[in-house]
């Protein structure tokens, strides 16, 4: 049976989901310097996301996610804005490179592992989140029987001999 | 402690309401304990497979330490680092991995980002020359998850619609349209990136919430060494990275990481001998440190 307490968590995720794309692209320029426009993208690839949520699950079926391709000389950010993007909206984030692939067949990574390493990902993710952490009251009752419970049978042997 | 008309339980109780009186209070936090630890590394072997298999080998993994059992072991520690390690171990058991899986599959369904890099690498239509393991294979491969597929995963079906994919690449040789189309539509957002200019460098430097200048700062501090630099400084810092990316090869802002390593290399060094004291970085010392190289050609080649 699992215990489950109000986390705070959530609250902070629902901050998270009235960002807007302004302030997505305010954000990023905390870590990214310039390129504007592909921040601009992402932060409405990821509106985009968080409006089709509001939709009606028929209409929400039909929508499909912005993908976007960024072009670019290596070291000019295009990694770093994905990976602060993905931070900023704690969602699950994995980064491949497409060369790594092989054909199904051949010896090499297939292509769905991909999904299947994202999905750890964001089991960890969850797990880490989730805090079952008592709270001061709990810490006060049953959690400290519990913890007395297995720690009476361990303080024994190193207690000082009756004087 | 124990005074003869007392039976054994009583007094055993009366001990256990005093030491948990204590364990409130704090004051057994420094005492010692030995407890049970569980082992979780337990020797782990990788299955060589081909894919399809990886699952079988994750699972197999799973299994492991069950056949084997829980190997515990003891460990000393005080008592309020038990006090948290036993909290842990007991939320360990309480997690509900049924509503964790859920959770974890719905969100990566409805907000994971795929970062495909180096997507350039595999676009260019038929391979024609040499034995190259069909690039538009793997296009092909990557189109269906991309479109939406289900995958199969240890934790359930995963459904790929709606996951946000980014590709990035630099596109030197190929461009966007050598990808097979059916896998172009399905990026309809393109955003080119500018290189960085000068002014960037110097922006680099300095304004991010990390940025190498905080970086190298912080570091010698620990040294107790007060590390400035002026901004002319900065400047010729990214006035060389630039240099140095035009006449070798275009690295972008991690240039600017192999050329601030060198200009602090000495200082990195001496460090410990300059405790208290603080160090200017001004543009001469720049110059100072990274003329001969940059002269150089076929050594900032090597070095930068």
């Amino acid at each position: 049976m699992a215990i489950y307490l109000p986390s705070s968590a959530e609250e902070e995720q629902l901050a998270l989901d009235e960002l807007t794309p302004r302030e997505i692209v305010v954000e990023l320029d905390k870590h990214v310097i310039g390129q504007k426009n592909a921040k601009r993208a992402v932060a409405i690839a990821l509106r985009n996301r968080m409006r089709r949520q509001k939709l009606s699950p028929e209409l929400a079926e039909e929508i499909i996610p912005k993908n976007i391709i960024m072009i670019g000389p290596t070291g000019v950010g295009k990694t770093e804005i994905a990976r602060r993007l993905a931070k900023l909206t704690n969602s699950p984030f994995l980064k491949v490179e497409a060369s790594k692939f092989t054909e199904v067949g051949y010896v090499g990574r297939d292509v769905e592992s991909m999904i299947r390493d994202l999905v750890e990902i964001a089991i960890d993710m969850v797990r880490e989140e989730k805090p079952i952490r008592p709270n001061s009251t709990q810490k006060n009752g049953c959690w400290i029987f519990y913890c007395l419970h297995h720690l009476r049978c361990a303080l024994r042997p190193v207690r000082p001999p009756a004087a | 402690m124990i005074d003869g008309s007392t039976s054994l339980t009583e007094s055993s109780s009366r001990t256990r309401e005093k030491l948990r009186q204590q364990l409130r209070e704090g004051k057994l936090d420094d005492r010692t304990v030995e407890i049970d630890v569980r082992e979780r590394n337990f020797p782990s072997f990788e299955i060589l497979t081909n894919q399809g298999a990886e699952e079988m080998d994750v699972n197999i993994k799973d299994m492991l330490p069950n056949i084997f059992g829980q190997r515990t072991k003891k460990r000393k520690m005080k008592v309020n680092e038990a006090f948290e390690y036993l909290i842990q171990e007991e939320e360990q058991r309480l997690i509900d991995m049924d509503q964790v899986t859920r959770m974890a599959i719905d969100r990566v369904e409805n907000s994971g980002i795929v970062f495909l890099d180096e997507i350039d690498k595999i676009a260019g239509r038929e391979g024609g020359h040499g034995p190259d393991v069909s690039r538009e294979g793997v296009q092909r491969d990557i189109l269906p998850i991309v479109e939406g597929t289900t995958v199969n995963t240890r934790y359930g079906m995963v459904r790929t619609d709606h996951i946000l994919f980014i590709a990035a690449g630099a596109f030197h040789v190929s461009k966007p349209s050598d990808l097979i189309p059916e896998l172009q539509g399905r990026f309809p957002i393109r955003v080119e990136l500018q290189s960085l200019t000068m002014e960037d460098f110097v922006r680099i430097l300095t304004e991010p919430k990390s940025s190498l200048v905080k970086q190298y700062t912080a570091l010698l501090e620990t040294e107790g060494v007060k590390l400035e630099f002026t901004p002319e400084a900065l400047d010729e810092i990214a006035h060389f990275a630039f240099r140095v990316n035009e006449s070798t090869e275009n690295i972008g802002a991690r240039r600017l990481h192999t050329i601030m390593e060198r200009v602090l290399d000495e200082l990195s060094f001496d460090a410990p001998e300059k405790k208290g004291q603080s160090v200017t970085i001004d543009a001469d010392y720049v110059r100072k440190m990274l003329t001969d190289i940059v002269k150089d050609q076929d050594l900032s080649r090597y070095i930068l």
